[in-house]
């Protein structure tokens, strides 16, 4: 009996020692348990710890200082944890700071994993595992992972807490619902690096392009920034501006202008007019203000602050022209708006003054941060980040378009456009084909690059073509007709109009002034200057006004054309090179701009722009005589168009005497088709030749 | 469809064959004689011997001038023959002597139709109807004439006496779906086509098109069988391999869809069409490359293709080509393809 209860004994002891075994075994492989750095953990690797502990202690440091989210400290602090998590891999609190340090760099992609052991070795590492598990889900695109983590920290707060974060939280899940439904119907692009030229191993962001593609200005923090030193709060070199143009399809290398545009301390791009002339950059003076630099030949002036009405003692971070340069939208968090950081809007007035500013209202501003803000050249179409509305995660880029005194419900730009990440300074090109901004996605220079956004639009639908016999009494078969499905391609309503002017003689480029009227109303919209260095003159030209357009220039003829745009035109661009005439006796130009009934001799009231600019011209020369001419195609006979055009010369010519120009100053011909300037054709060569012209005979 | 045309000329033609019973008994010599040459070339053209038959009608007229039945069945000859002038002229004859022989005008009306002449043809047509209010094939091929002529609603009321006159007619069950199929009466179309097959289950052309107007009605599964029920009985059908690979796109079966249209290829290497839509089955794989290859194609086999510049110009585009692309548009537009002058919109 004794016998039988001691084996019985030995086999129990036996098991007991197998499952021991097995089970201290098993943890070992599979369980995950938090290890110290302490001598106990790692007997016999003294040195390795020592070294290990030491760099925990750096890293340690760093990370304690870190003042802000995004800090540079962090990506500094995490090169010393990578070195400590190599020596030991499984430590709770270590995977938990490397988790916060990567949520704080430029890999944020990186950091689930390290959260994910820290909170296995660990659920109570720390109360904010499940709301940083979150954040890193986000990032990665695990939406129901995130929303899980959110509401399971949600669940965890205090009824104190609840209350002070609460809402944040919800807005965490929201934003993650969201973007469930954004990266499920993603909106067809193609993204493109803009490559070396721009971008480097340091930070480049808001990139800010001109109407035509041609000139990119962007903001980096490289070595050479001007001063060449760090900013304390991160210790990352300060901002500074740099240009490059385009040629062909190549981006020149970009160049840092150096002062005064740019100081020793931040600068920052803000906007640039459609022509690239003029530029508005962001210094820190007074808590953040604007400045503004106009292109003089080939050199930048002295930024100038824009006025009190936009800067105020608060932080105002981004501005946008309007295409007639006398309407400016910005951001400001100056107190009065919706909440945080808002977009208003200001009007130059008759003396070239900004006048008080405007809140853009609630349809575009919330209780959260408006910032980032841009005004397409068409005049209407507004972009701009937020972080409310509904987004998929921090900032995210908008459009909102005015129309009928209106701004319409501003519409998310949409996935791979708008990311988890802050998505700011979206600026798109005139003809609405390419967006700029700028990205941390892996595959670029390192930190944040530039990239080009090729918007394709809708589906292009291919299309099939089929047949049948559809009769048996005949052998050839019947092709299916095809009914296109309909495709909506949008298309800004604008015209770019650009060139260069020359002098007539000597074809050098000239510095002359571009003055845009509306014909109907007779108003001045805007007034331009072309390059004095190049001649280069670009003007955005929104759909749905009877366009005049005077180009002048002292000591010589203006010159004048006409672009009347109906109101739902598509995008278009022109190019035109001007050659300007000096006031010398045989000069003449076309008066592109002066109208008439047709088969009359009665003036339009679109002509009186026209007509009051050459009374100026006349006032302001009393010694020059002129010769009105009239000139048709050659449609009708001969005396006919003679009658015709002699009519209308004249019919200027009393208005101008009306408005008390000597009558023996004016002459007036009519030339019938006897000189045409162009094909009689075509529509186009006829239209040409049906016009009115002066000409200088005597100065 | 060639064979079952021919198949139908034949049945026509021996439909046409006047029988020993409808020979008059002979009176005198000269009509002995002429009776004899006219029944000789009956027995030569029962045989197809179309040639000495022709020879034995000539030698009954030369007898006896006023043989009309002898113009008749020369007229056949000659028809038979493909010479469609001399047969209208021997039905001329024949009329001429016997203005109420339905069967002369409606073959006068067959052979003045296979001229060109479908005006004249209506006209026999009708004439026909008008002597012999049975006769379901003037009023099928009147239906025809009025298919080709767009006048789709009296085509179906043609085709509808044809088959009051002859209920298993399945063709004038086809042609009238296919009428009613022009005016988007796509419901009505597949029930003809129904009664078509059920009547005759082997016309493969009547199962494409019953396939065709399932597409329209959207069944795309009820399209795909059929167009297999066409292919199964004539496996030639290229027509129908490349309609079966167009429904196979819409219901995203791609990798089938090319093998549809490789097959049609290989049945008629220049078929355009199936090119063309194998470049949208590959596209749709985003096999770019492929797809423009095959758009090339399309285009050498047929300078003028509109659709195939169109589908070219949009792979192009996601080729990252967009010069190519607004190149092809503008083509595409100038033959004619709206949503071309859409995309051509943001083009230099």
């Amino acid at each position: 009996m004794m016998k039988k209860i001691d084996n019985l004994y030995k086999s129990y002891k036996v098991v007991c020692l197998v499952m021991i075994l097995t089970t201290a075994f098993i943890s070992k492989v599979f369980s995950q348990t938090n290890v110290e750095f302490n001598k106990k953990a790692f007997p016999g690797k003294t040195k390795e710890l020592k070294e290990a502990l030491k760099e925990l202690s750096q890293g340690n440091n760093l990370f304690e200082q870190a003042l802000m989210p995004n800090s540079g400290n962090y990506s500094q602090a995490l090169n010393h944890f990578l070195k400590a998590q190599e020596f030991n891999p499984d430590n709770a609190v270590l995977n938990y700071k490397i988790g916060k340090c990567y949520l704080n760099s430029y890999d944020k992609t990186k950091a689930a994993p390290y959260l994910e052991k820290s909170f296995m070795l660990n659920p109570k590492v720390s109360t904010g595992i499940q709301y940083l598990l979150g954040q890193a889900y986000h990032i990665n695109l695990e939406f129901d992972k995130a929303i899980t983590a959110f509401k399971i920290y949600k669940e965890s707060l205090s009824p104190e807490d609840l209350t002070k974060y609460g809402k944040s939280i919800e807005k965490r899940i929201a934003e993650s619902t969201y973007a469930k439904q954004l990266v499920k119907n993603p909106v067809r692009v193609f993204i493109d690096n803009l490559g070396s030229a721009i971008n480097t191993i340091y930070p480049e962001y808001s990139a800010i392009i001109n109407a035509d593609e041609s000139v990119i200005c962007i903001t980096s923090r490289r070595e050479n920034t001007t001063g060449g030193k760090k900013a304390a709060d991160d210790m990352m070199y300060f901002e500074d501006i740099y240009f490059s143009e385009k040629s062909g399809d190549t981006w020149s290398q970009a160049t840092n202008p150096g002062k005064p545009m740019n100081s020793d301390d931040h600068d920052a791009t803000v906007g640039l007019s459609p022509d690239g002339q003029t530029l508005l950059i962001f210094k820190s003076d007074r808590g953040g203000d604007i400045y503004q630099c106009k292109k003089e030949g080939n050199e930048w002036s002295n930024p100038k602050s824009l006025s009190k009405e936009i800067n105020s003692s608060f932080h105002e971070s981004s501005a946008s022209y309007g295409p007639d340069g006398r309407t400016l939208y910005f951001v400001s968090d100056k107190p009065g708006g919706y909440g945080g950081r808002d977009i208003y809007m200001s009007k130059k007035n008759d003396k070239e003054k900004w006048t008080e500013a405007v809140n853009l209202g609630s349809v575009i501003n919330t209780e959260f941060d408006e910032e980032g803000v841009f005004m397409h050249p068409d005049g209407k179409t507004l972009y701009f980040s937020s972080k409310g509305h509904q987004t998929m995660g921090g900032y995210d880029i908008f459009k909102s378009v005015y129309t009928d005194g209106r701004w319409s419900v501003p519409e998310n730009m949409g996935y791979p456009i708008n990311t988890p990440e802050n998505d700011l300074f979206f600026t798109i090109s005139a003809s609405g084909l390419h967006g700029y901004y700028s990205s941390a996605m892996a595959g670029g220079y390192g930190e944040k690059d530039i990239y080009m956004i090729t918007i394709l639009g809708p589906e292009k639908p291919v299309i099939s073509n089929n047949e049948d016999n559809l009769l048996a009494s005949i052998a050839k078969p019947v092709s299916e007709t095809v009914i296109e499905p309909v495709v909506e391609i949008k298309s800004n309503q604008l015209t770019l109009l650009k060139g260069i002017i020359i002098d007539d003689a000597s074809e050098k480029p000239l510095s002359a002034t571009i003055e845009l009227t509306d014909n109907v109303k007779n108003e001045v919209i805007a007034s331009f200057e072309s390059n004095s260095a190049t001649g280069k003159y670009l003007v955005s030209l929104p759909s749905g006004i009877n366009y005049g357009i005077a180009v002048k220039a002292d000591g010589y003829l203006f010159h004048s054309e006409n672009f009347d745009i109906p109101a739902s035109t598509g995008f278009n661009e022109v190019v035109k090179d001007i050659r300007m005439k000096k006031i010398e006796v045989g000069n003449k130009i076309v008066l592109n701009n002066i109208f008439f009934d047709f088969n009359k001799s009665t003036l339009r009231v679109e002509s009186t722009a026209e007509l009051d600019r050459l009374t100026k011209l006349l006032t302001d020369m009393p010694s020059l005589k002129i010769e009105i001419s009239g000139h048709t195609d050659n449609i009708g006979t001969a005396v006919y168009n003679k009658k015709l055009s002699e009519d209308r010369a004249k019919a200027v010519v009393d208005y101008l005497i009306k408005k008390g120009i000597n009558s023996n100053r004016l002459t007036f011909a009519g030339y019938g088709f006897d000189q045409p300037i162009a094909t009689n054709d075509t529509d186009e060569g006829r239209q040409k030749n049906r016009r009115t012209e002066f000409k200088i005979v005597s100065k | 469809m060639k064979k079952h045309l021919l198949l139908f000329i034949m049945l026509f033609g021996i439909g046409i064959t006047l029988k020993a019973q409808d020979t008059i008994v002979a009176k005198g010599v000269d009509d002995q004689n002429a009776e004899k040459m006219y029944n000789e070339g009956i027995t030569f053209f029962d045989q197809k011997l179309y040639s000495s038959a022709l020879a034995k009608f000539d030698s009954a007229i030369i007898i006896k001038p006023e043989f009309e039945k002898a113009y008749y069945n020369r007229g056949i000859v000659k028809y038979e023959l493909k010479n469609y002038t001399g047969a209208v002229s021997d039905f001329d004859k024949s009329i001429e002597l016997n203005p109420t022989n339905d069967k002369a005008f409606f073959s006068r009306g067959r052979a003045a139709y296979l001229l060109g002449n479908k005006n004249a043809a209506m006209e026999d047509y009708s004439k026909t109807i008008t002597l012999n209010t049975t006769h379901a094939q003037a009023y099928y091929y009147r239906g025809g004439i009025n298919f080709e002529n767009k006048e789709y609603q009296k085509a179906i009321e043609d085709f509808t006496q044809a088959i009051a006159q002859k209920s298993d007619y399945a063709y004038a069950y086809n042609d009238r779906g296919s009428a009613k199929k022009m005016l988007e009466n796509y419901t009505g179309a597949k029930e003809d086509y129904e009664k078509a097959v059920k009547i005759n289950p082997s016309l493969a052309f009547v199962f494409n098109n019953l396939g065709s107007v399932k597409k329209k009605l959207e069944d795309y599964a009820g399209a795909l069988e059929d167009y297999t029920t066409a292919v199964k009985i004539d496996p030639s059908y290229y027509i129908a391999f490349n309609n079966r690979g167009s429904v196979k796109i819409e219901l995203e079966d791609y990798e089938g869809a090319i093998e549809d249209f490789n097959k049609a290829i290989q049945l008629k290497p220049d078929y355009a069409y199936a090119f063309n839509n194998r470049g949208n089955a590959k596209y749709k794989l985003k096999q770019y490359e492929g797809a423009l290859e095959d758009y090339n194609k399309a285009i050498s086999l047929d300078s003028e293709y509109g659709f195939a510049y169109l589908n070219r110009g949009i792979a192009k585009e996601m080729l990252r080509n967009a010069v190519g692309a607004c190149e092809d548009w503008k083509k595409a537009a100038s033959l004619g393809i709206s949503n071309a002058e859409t995309y051509s919109v943001n083009c230099k």
